[in-house]
């Protein structure tokens, strides 16, 4: 589904991503770990467009994305969450997961229709809000809403264009353990075929989520393997699992 | 399950608005109806405005070049060229828009008060474009624009009256349009790329498109109301280009409650009509004005639009 090869990219004379290639399958659930500011945000940047890499290859189900712009990355089936909430702060649950949907279904262009005629679009917002949990505070201004439900439509939004690659950066940063629990049950329930590559520091989720694990540190692949090998291997319990746990 | 379309606020306000602008015109002597006109042609310009600002989250001090436009494309057509007004108001407003999509699509590039820098520095071209024109009379203006022709239906626009009902008509279709447009998928869009730009764009909306098309969609508007302009005074100078013409629609926005539309609208009433009774009474009028501004942003920002909507619900909290 996705295949990363030798992606490069500094910040003047900061390495924050150095020749890493990724292979990730259509279906997998693959998790990124590694200590902080191993770059591992910069990498989903990368994959995303929001920040360009100065070498490398990004393909995603065969088209060479590399020059792509973030919009058209999106509109080829890459979404993500990102690690700070980034909401419409001012719009309702629902305002916000219609929002996603009129790009994502491109209505855009409609100029002379009433949104609130378009009823798919409420109902599709709705099957979201179920799918997140969220039904209950579908007229709540997203920054009214508690913070782990923040992360909540953090996801929900990036599930409303319909992705081929999902890319959760720390779904569970800052949540309370009950909030996580919720969290884990949402991406349990993601359907098989949706490409799943995660950012996560909490190393139960990891461990229970993950087929697949990258071990980053200092912009570089340090290992990745299944998490039975990530968690024998030594190089990964010197470099991370020791700090982590 | 039958579905209901509720009438929202702005609509009723918008429905109230018109309800006044009618009644005073019914009162209106000769010089109540020149009032009534400029008011008109100043909200049409304060919605346009309100479409780029209130909306699409663009702060624009340029927003009077497209009016400007709108203006002396009149005053040439008609008054140079001798075109029939019928086709002059299209070509107008089609000039704002071609001018918008050439200035547009290297300002929606650009964010935040570099946005605000460029588009007053298109105005400040346009402006000094026309201050230097031969053609267009430099900075003495140009004459003699005449007004659309309805004698085939017996309307004669040269009457105050009549003229200033056909400006409230016309501000009333650019509502019905405006607020249209906001309400549909593309306004939704405008609105999420006015809360979260990257978010918007990581969903996989083109932003910068989208910018443009709000971009020429406004100016097209303001060309609009620069051509009533032009024909209410029979006359266009470069002073409708200057960058305190788009200040000044800023202010009419930001009094009315910026993101409403019906807001601006009744800015533009309260602006126009407090310049004319201030002025009457001191020479200091500017000043007060500005007073009046400061305290409009300082009870919130949300104008007066916001105003009475916060009034509204404060008196059914304590009617409970």
């Amino acid at each position: 589904m996705l295949v990363v090869e030798k992606l490069n990219k500094a910040f003047g004379a900061l390495q924050v991503t150095c020749d890493i290639s990724l292979h990730v399958e259509p279906g997998a659930r693959h998790a990124l770990i590694g200590p902080n500011g191993a770059g591992k945000t910069t990498l989903f940047n990368l994959l995303t467009g929001e920040i360009r890499a100065d070498s490398g290859s990004i393909t995603l189900a065969g088209k060479d994305l590399t020059r792509a712009r973030p919009d058209i990355r999106a509109r080829l089936g890459m979404a993500r969450s990102y690690q700070q909430n980034n909401l419409f702060a001012d719009l309702t649950v629902t305002q916000n997961l219609v929002t996603a949907l009129v790009v994502a279904r491109g209505y855009g262009l409609r100029l002379w229709q009433r949104l609130s005629d378009r009823n798919e679009l409420a109902l599709g917002a709705v099957e979201i809000a179920e799918l997140i949990g969220l039904a209950d505070v579908l007229d709540e201004p997203a920054h009214r809403l508690a913070y782990g439900m923040k992360r909540q439509l953090e996801v929900g939004l990036a599930l409303a264009v319909e992705p081929k690659l999902l890319l959760l950066d720390e779904p569970t940063a800052g949540m309370s353990p009950d909030e996580t629990k919720l969290m884990l049950t949402l991406i349990g329930s993601l359907p098989p075929t949706l490409t799943v590559l995660i950012i996560e520091h909490d190393m139960d989720v990891v461990f229970q989520f993950a087929e697949r694990i990258t071990v980053l540190d200092e912009g570089a692949v340090l290992f990745e393997g299944s998490p039975d090998e990530v968690h024998c291997s030594d190089v990964v319990r010197a470099r991370y699992l020791k700090l982590a746990t | 399950m039958i579905k209901k379309r509720a009438l929202a606020n702005r609509d009723i306000a918008a429905c109230i608005l018109l309800l006044i602008a009618i009644i005073a015109w019914f009162r209106a002597d000769i010089f109540g109806h020149e009032l009534l006109a400029q008011i008109s042609i100043l909200a049409i310009f304060a919605m346009s405005l309100d479409l780029l600002t209130g909306y699409t989250g663009l702060v624009s001090l340029g927003h009077a070049a497209f009016y400007g436009v709108g203006a002396y494309a009149t005053a040439g057509l008609a008054a140079l060229a001798g075109w029939p007004m019928w086709a002059v108001m299209p070509t107008a407003m089609l000039l704002s828009a071609l001018l918008a999509v050439f200035a547009g699509v290297f300002a929606v590039r650009l964010v935040g008060v570099f946005f605000i820098m460029i588009t007053l520095a298109i105005g400040e071209m346009v402006h000094a474009f026309a201050f230097r024109s031969r053609v267009f009379g430099g900075d003495d203006g140009l004459g003699g624009v005449p007004r659309i022709n309805f004698d085939a239906v017996g309307i004669n626009l040269l009457d105050p009256a009549q003229f200033s009902l056909f400006t409230l008509i016309v501000a009333a279709l650019v509502y019905f349009v405006a607020a249209h447009l906001v309400d549909s998928p593309f306004g939704r869009v405008l609105v999420g790329i006015h809360q979260n730009e990257s978010r918007m764009r990581a969903l996989g909306c083109p932003v910068r498109h989208y910018k443009l098309a709000a971009f020429v969609l406004a100016a097209s508007f303001a060309g609009l109301a620069g051509s009533l302009a032009a024909q209410h005074n029979n006359f266009v100078s470069p002073e409708l280009l200057t960058w305190t013409t788009s200040g000044e629609a800023l202010i009419v926005v930001i009094i009315g409650g910026i993101g409403s539309l019906v807001g601006p609208a009744a800015g533009a009433a309260v602006f126009v009509m407090l310049a004319h009774h201030l002025s009457g009474i001191t020479d200091y009028w500017m000043f007060f004005m500005g007073l009046f501004f400061v305290a409009v942003v300082l009870f919130g920002g949300d104008g007066l639009y916001g105003l009475i909507g916060r009034m509204r619900r404060a008196l059914t909290h304590a009617r409970r």
